[in-house]
């Protein structure tokens, strides 16, 4: 077997740095050896690399490129990645199990074959989107992944119904949120700190939208989605949807573990000016997230004849898109998309549109959703200080020759 | 609309390249392990006095690529280091070098975005 290089790497750069240095690097015996655990090879998953961006490689952090989002379903190797730790190495779908405990009549422990045998198993197609899809575009700069449009999804999802299970083990009525859990390692190798550790309201664990799922589009899930197991929180905030899932606390308070706090996943409860910082007690958790639309086709700075067609996705969470409209005039007027009906609640809608551009030159063409509450895109961002929520509208340009 | 220079863009999907071959690579060992995309000393740091403390604090955890699409204030680089040590579990980074490290950040990964790597 031929050595990881990363392990190679690791060695020159701890030698370099005990003799650049001459300190002490924190942690430094806890690095991780290979940055991908064995199960990404073994089970010979890999990624999309023509369409995935790698943001960063530790945490593992990959987008996709909008023009390679354009199917209905997202495939599994086109899914964006969004670890927050070290990915576990020992991840056996027959020996892992999820365990129900806190404010619950029956704690419980599950295997996956319980979950299968006990509970109605459902597909669905299901958003998962990044809180921080857009960062990048924010000014000034904010801290975190530059995610720039792709760190969104919509893969078939199979598993079984968070409520069930909860309620098979019976809800305390002091229960008011949820707490995840899974075997992912904090980066620092110290075993007493979770990667990232959050939850929901016990109303939305019981909305019946929420899956434990098992199967990533008719088939094991990828290794970096978080199998065997995970969360799939549609229409909530990524990081809702925890991976590698083991656990699920029942508590009678706000969770507040990792990333659960502070700034984290949090804005502003008022609008702020852009830059301006807000203390910790005037943010409010990020619940669901905002309406949005992504053109999938044509690619960004495509050149063409003046028929095109134009094609994209819209979502918004827990809604459902009214309508999607477009413009190639810089938004001086506006034409309505043909729409899909959603495929089932959670999933993104499919838009279309025949253009005939007027002449040859330079257009922009940029789609606006309007969700089933009333509510549409902005033109422009509303800043806040973590980079989240960017559902500023998608614009690409497109030359007519 | 897209803020991407290609040069970069080209140079993270090489990494990107590079480590999928690498990854393959664990599977199929018949085949000579592919070579990484050369970065340079310090991943894909701008090279300049305080890079080397940079990349040596900072990748202890993760790697630098993270530090190297940030853009912020001196303020807002310190104050990262506060959290890193209060909810991270970093060790506080002894003087020069973290004097060093700052006027690096600062200089080198400030609002302006002068090396962002798109």
């Amino acid at each position: 077997m031929v050595k990881p290089r990363r392990e190679f790497l690791k060695g020159a750069s701890v030698a370099f740095t005990a003799a650049a240095i001459g300190a002490n690097i924190p942690f430094i015996r806890n690095i991780p050896t290979g940055l991908l655990p064995a199960a990404f090879a073994e089970q010979g998953f890999s990624l999309d690399k023509e369409g995935i961006r790698v943001l960063s490689e530790r945490p593992l952090c990959a987008e996709t490129q909008a023009h390679f989002l354009d199917d209905s379903l997202t495939p599994t190797t086109r899914h964006f990645i969004r670890n927050n730790g070290t990915p576990p190495r020992i991840t056996e779908a027959s020996a892992w199990s999820l365990g129900i405990d806190g404010l619950v009549e029956r704690p419980s422990r599950f295997t996956i074959a319980d979950l299968q045998s006990r509970f109605e198993v459902v597909s669905k197609a299901l958003v998962i989107e990044c809180a921080g899809n857009g960062r990048a575009f924010f000014d000034p700069p904010t801290l975190g992944n530059q995610w720039t449009l792709g760190a969104v999804a919509c893969s078939l999802w199979t598993g079984v119904r968070l409520s069930d299970v909860l309620e098979h083990c019976g809800i305390k009525p002091e229960a008011v949120y949820t707490a995840h859990f899974g075997t992912d390692t904090h980066l620092s190798g110290d075993p007493e700190r979770d990667p990232i550790s959050r939850g929901i309201p016990i109303s939305k664990a019981l909305d019946g939208s929420v899956l434990i799922a098992f199967e990533q589009n008719n088939a094991p899930m990828h290794p970096m989605q978080g199998a065997p197991l995970r969360l799939v929180v549609p229409g909530w905030p990524g990081s809702c949807s925890h991976k590698w899932l083991t656990r699920i606390w029942l508590r009678d308070q706000v969770h507040d573990g990792a990333k659960m706090t502070g700034a984290s996943y949090r804005v502003p409860k008022y609008p702020v000016a852009p830059g301006e910082k807000v203390g910790d007690e005037d943010l409010r958790i990020i619940e669901r997230m905002p309406v949005k639309s992504l053109i999938t086709h044509p690619q960004n700075n495509f050149v063409g004849r003046p028929d095109v067609e134009v094609r994209g996705h819209a979502w918004s969470g827990e809604r459902s898109i009214a309508s999607v409209d477009v413009s190639y005039d810089f938004g001086s007027t506006w034409r309505a998309a043909r729409l899909d009906a959603p495929v089932n609640p959670g999933a993104w809608q499919d838009f279309s549109i025949e253009l005939r551009l007027p002449r040859p030159g330079y257009y922009e063409v940029w789609a606006r959703a309007e969700d089933s509450a009333g509510e549409m895109q902005p033109h422009a961002i509303n800043w806040n200080q973590k980079g989240y929520l960017n559902n500023a509208m998608h614009r690409i340009a497109l030359k007519v020759v | 609309m897209l803020p991407h220079a290609p040069a970069l863009c080209a140079r993270i999907l090489a990494l990107a390249t590079w480590l999928l071959c690498s990854m393959s690579a664990a599977q199929e060992s018949a085949k000579p392990e592919p070579k990484p995309p050369t970065p340079s000393t310090f991943g894909v740091l701008h090279q300049a006095e305080g890079a080397a403390e940079t990349f040596a604090f900072c990748t202890g955890c993760h790697s630098e690529h993270i530090v190297a699409q940030q853009g912020l204030t001196r303020e807002d680089w310190d104050d990262l280091f506060t959290v890193m040590e209060d909810e991270h579990g970093m060790a506080a980074i002894p003087e020069p070098s973290k004097t060093k490290i700052l006027d690096y950040l600062s200089a080198h990964y400030g609002p302006d975005r002068p090396h962002f790597p798109k």
